[in-house]
């Protein structure tokens, strides 16, 4: 009866009645996990170039530049890691 | 060669100048301290307000980030050491990480039967999701440690003192 009773409680709680309790959980994104590359390679960007700009109007030309440049990159070493392990 | 040959191309100012030696390097510590303390606030205390609002948002959506996908979990001193040396660049971290060891861990699924524990209590992350908040965190932290450098040296930078096209002015 009282663990029932704990059981009804819990579930009135309103942060754990969601599912998910923002920052007392984690989140579910085991299946989203590469596209959480792109948020981090987008604010390295930012705040380097945020940094070496002298113009800040040239600023989000440069940021764009340097994603396109890291992804491109990327993808280059992607491909040729995902080749050398096909072929050897 | 004349001596008029010696003179600095227009938009450009001379090396040589004696003005030049008052904008010599200067560190700026507090300002440096501060941008510990909240991501940006260096830059905004030496002036650069519009450099500031940039990296705040930037550096703290990324923290906040991190938090989101992993929980406060994600900031624990005893647990991820190493990491948090990194998460700690950023100063709250070290209030999320006293705040998080305050919280009871749900270590079993008995314990979701204690309303007093639940009241309490905190899911910690495993896998991607604490790996990932992880990550954002302590980048965010070596993010502001970039910034912390560049308050510290941003008088001492050449920019002025230097040759620099017009075109090129600091905001």
């Amino acid at each position: 009866m009282e663990q029932s009773i704990d059981h009804v409680a819990f579930a009135l709680h309103p942060l754990t009645t969601l599912g998910f309790r923002l920052l007392y959980g984690p989140l579910p994104l085991d299946r989203y996990q590469i596209f959480m590359l792109l948020p981090l390679i987008v604010a390295i960007s930012i705040v380097y170039k945020t940094i070496k700009v002298h113009n800040l109007s040239q600023l989000p030309r440069q940021v764009a530049i340097l994603v396109t440049q890291i992804l491109v990159f990327m993808v280059l070493v992607t491909s040729a890691l995902w080749l050398v392990s096909e072929l050897f | 060669m004349q001596r008029k040959d010696l003179k600095p191309p227009v938009g450009t100012t001379d090396v040589n100048q004696p003005a030049s030696r008052s904008n010599q390097a200067r560190w700026h510590l507090a300002a440096a301290a501060a941008g510990w303390l909240v991501p940006g606030l260096g830059h905004w205390f030496i002036g650069q307000r519009q450099r500031a609002v940039i990296l705040a948002v930037t550096i703290g959506s990324l923290w906040v980030t991190g938090l989101v996908i992993g929980g406060l979990d994600v900031c624990d001193r005893q647990r991820n050491s190493a990491w948090f040396i990194l998460q700690s660049l950023v100063a709250p971290s070290l209030a999320v990480d006293w705040y998080q060891s305050q919280l009871l861990p749900i270590k079993s699924d008995e314990d979701w039967s204690s309303t007093e524990l639940v009241r309490s209590a905190m899911e910690p992350s495993f896998g991607h999701p604490n790996e990932q908040g992880i990550l954002y965190t302590a980048l965010a932290g070596l993010l502001n440690l970039l910034v912390i450098l560049d308050v510290i040296y941003r008088d001492g930078e050449p920019g002025p003192t230097h040759p620099v096209p017009a075109g090129h002015a600091t905001d």
